[in-house]
């Protein structure tokens, strides 16, 4: 309701400036921007739909389907960012018979921008990864993880920022502790290092030194734990500068993003879409000029 | 005109001062439904994967008659695979192994549908190449393992019961015998968990002998055997895995 009228009032200044000789700045400074984002995680190589056998999914997922929804997104709105939180693969026959190279090259046909590593995009070993690296024409990102004894040294990159129209938005990826999770002999000699410090860190960088508008932190640490082992929560809350996680690994459906407070008391969400690509999540960001006065304090986000 | 042009300078100025902030947004969780259209383009990638994927998968090795769930505590997905896992460690040890356990995570499908059983069902089930480890352990190391099975809500096993009461492990029954904390047994274990995976601490550094096998290729062989003797796979629940009163 409230975003027609936003709509609405952008399309009646642009029309007035539009008919004079003035800047295009002039002409963005009147408007709302909408920045749409998109986003998977533990796709577990669910190329194909669930099978129709009578299982809780049938019929649910499957990759062309996506990749169709995904087009006709990309054809009504301009600017689409869209995002893995990891867990590619492993979960169908796909994976077992073609070790990652599929999902690799549908991921980057479907034109994803960033991903972030889960705990079973190492099942293929680190050779293995490196040898499908190739065929993923976007960035894998992560801050916690140290592969400089590792084969995946200098292929994996901390964050990348994307521009839409003036508003820059950084990414950035966090991953789980892999000890006791992963076979030893499959993440060999990368070394996990406590998320918190080196999010915070890397989320003040966009923010701060980058001038990011929105930091976005692809994260597999999981939803929430009943003991202290980290999480998204966790992450939320004792971190700054981050406006969105999304997360991914313990396979929650979320209904719609969680909002909590950081350490700051600014506003952050939190989401998660299951898993096997049964939901593509869709937030739709809707930016606004503001003073630098004003911006102290962040606003906090209404829900349309 | 003039006026205008003043204007404009005045915003382009204002515009230096200020920055994008997200002040809403709003949130569709898009389902992916089996009458979304595929992209054309994705499907002519899929094409030749699948289909030599399919000659391979399709293969039928046996029948359930009664659709297999995962659930917790007790699983009939869960009694059946460490049922055929047990019967077959047995098999490659050349002999006797009191009991076996799965960790529920490591069954990577909801549900083992009525009917055909492929090949490419087992690969989905079981994944991972996880190797079939026999272990000898004493009464004091199961006991933490068990009250560790009950703490996660109930692992699966074959040759052992436990109750579970506040998330610990009562009247721990192997081979039809209470454990025995100066007791040894023999035990076919996930390699996964052998080496501390799903927090299996307590298993991590024990001595082992590797049967090479991988509990995929054992459900495999164990199905395909049950179907040649014409056995079908059936639910069974018969609360080996319970919560105490």
């Amino acid at each position: 309701m409230k975003r027609k009228d936003f709509i609405r009032s952008s399309v009646t200044a642009g029309a007035l400036l539009g008919a004079g000789a003035f800047p295009f700045d002039a002409f963005a400074a009147a408007g709302l921007r909408k920045v749409t984002i998109l986003h998977t995680n533990d796709q577990h190589s669910r190329i194909e739909p669930f099978p129709m056998d009578g299982g809780k999914y049938q019929g649910l997922g499957g990759f062309a389907q996506r990749a169709q929804l995904i087009k006709q997104i990309r054809a009504a709105e301009k600017n689409v960012l869209l995002l893995d939180s990891g867990d590619i693969w492993q979960g169908t026959p796909y994976f077992n018979k073609y070790l990652g190279e599929l999902e690799f090259k549908l991921m980057s046909e479907m034109q994803y921008d960033a991903a972030t590593l889960g705990n079973h995009d190492f099942d293929a070993g680190l050779e293995g990864l490196v040898k499908q690296l190739p065929l993923a024409h976007f960035p894998f990102l992560n801050v916690n993880y140290d592969f400089s004894d590792s084969p995946l040294n200098g292929k994996i990159s901390a964050h990348k920022i994307f521009r839409f129209e003036g508003i820059s938005i950084g990414v950035f990826g966090v991953g789980i502790e892999l000890e006791g999770l992963v076979p030893a002999d499959l993440f060999g000699n990368v070394r996990y290092i406590e998320p918190i410090a080196l999010a915070n860190k890397v989320a003040q960088e966009l923010k701060h030194e980058h001038k990011c508008d929105f930091v976005i932190c692809l994260s597999h640490l999981g939803y929430k734990y009943d003991d202290k082992k980290v999480s998204d929560v966790v992450l939320a809350q004792s971190t700054k500068n981050i406006d969105l996680i999304l997360g991914g690994h313990t396979h929650t459906f979320l209904d719609k993003p969680v909002e909590l407070q950081n350490s700051e008391g600014n506003k952050v969400l939190i989401n998660q879409v299951g898993w096997a690509g049964i939901y593509l999540g869709r937030i739709d960001i809707f930016f606004e000029r503001k003073n630098k006065a004003q911006v102290q304090h962040a606003l906090p986000y209404v829900v349309k | 005109m003039k006026h205008k042009i003043w204007f404009g300078l005045l915003l382009f100025v204002a515009a230096c001062n200020k920055q994008f902030v997200a002040t809403q947004y709003r949130y569709e969780g898009e389902k992916i439904l089996s009458d979304i259209r595929t992209d054309q383009r994705i499907d002519s990638i899929v094409q030749p994967y699948k289909t030599e994927l399919n000659k391979e998968m399709k293969v039928v090795i046996g029948y359930a008659d009664d659709a297999l769930t995962k659930t917790q505590p007790e699983s009939d997905l869960g009694n059946f695979m460490c049922d055929v896992l047990l019967r077959k460690s047995r098999e490659y040890y050349k002999g006797q192994i009191d009991f076996t356990f799965l960790n529920h995570g490591g069954i990577r499908l909801p549900s083992l549908p009525k009917g055909e059983i492929t090949i490419g069902r087992m690969i989905e089930l079981m994944p991972f190449d996880n190797r079939i480890l026999i272990m000898e352990l004493d009464g004091i190391t199961l006991d933490t393992l068990f009250n560790h099975m009950a703490a996660k809500g109930g692992w699966h096993v074959s040759g052992a019961r436990y109750k579970i009461k506040s998330g610990m492990a009562t009247d721990v029954t192997i081979q039809n015998s209470p454990l025995q904390s100066r007791g040894v047994y023999w035990v076919a274990v996930s390699d996964y968990l052998a080496q501390g995976g799903d927090n299996c601490t307590m298993l991590k550094g024990k001595p082992y002998i590797d049967t090479k096998k991988t509990l995929r290729d054992a459900l495999i062989e164990g199905v395909k055997e049950m179907n040649e003797r014409g056995e079908r796979v059936k639910s069974v629940l018969d609360g080996r895995v319970q919560k105490a009163e």
